[in-house]
């Protein structure tokens, strides 16, 4: 079953924020902060 | 030095060039005035688009060229002696809005390197990051070799 929720992606390093859905939470939590490049964990993630 | 045999790099010699590196110049215009920065770059051979940051901050000089999509120049070049390459991308360089968020797009700014924020004093909350796609309406690359023997007379 596919994932909807929503979640506030708050940056640790560089505050950007932002709505992102679980395929996106994933990609950050692998690629790093998408805009400063900082790693990112679960727990920048809050239900939106 | 004599210019042995000059070639244009094929679509494939020109992606192998660009993952080699991850930096470059970016040439950006405003009339008459050029300006030309270091920059890092991400580049998706599939899609043939290139991805930066650029930071900058109200008052400075990168702001002004950084206006609506405005043409852009990125130059890519190594040599090792013998053998000199460079490739050139020409388009408009479109700025990604964070709104506008993808998969595919945090993968490839993921492997954007940046060593050029290091040079930074302020922290990353204090900086104005912006995000920017080159998606070349121009993209080649030239390969020349060189006899540096022919440089002693």
């Amino acid at each position: 079953m596919t994932d909807t929720t929503d979640y506030t992606f708050v940056c640790p390093e560089c505050a950007e924020s932002m709505v992102v859905n679980a395929p996106m939470r994933d990609a950050l939590i692998d690629n790093g902060c998408v805009i400063c490049g900082s790693s990112v964990s679960d727990q920048s993630f809050s239900h939106a | 030095m004599s210019l042995d045999q000059q070639t244009n790099l094929s679509f494939d010699d020109i992606a192998e060039v660009l993952a080699r590196h991850e930096t470059g110049v970016l040439s950006l215009a405003k009339d008459d005035e050029p300006y030309a920065i270091p920059i890092s770059y991400g580049y998706d051979p599939d899609g043939g688009q290139f991805y930066f940051r650029l930071v900058s901050t109200p008052e400075s000089e990168k702001r002004q060229f950084l206006t609506s999509s405005p043409r852009a120049r990125l130059v890519v070049h190594e040599s090792n002696g013998e053998i000199y390459r460079s490739v050139i991308a020409e388009g408009a360089l479109e700025r990604v809005d964070p709104s506008e968020m993808t998969v595919e797009r945090i993968v490839q700014y993921g492997e954007a390197k940046r060593p050029l924020f290091e040079i930074w004093g302020e922290t990353k909350r204090d900086l104005d990051i912006q995000l920017f796609e080159l998606d070349p309406d121009n993209l080649g690359g030239r390969e020349v070799r060189v006899d540096p023997e022919e440089d002693v007379e």
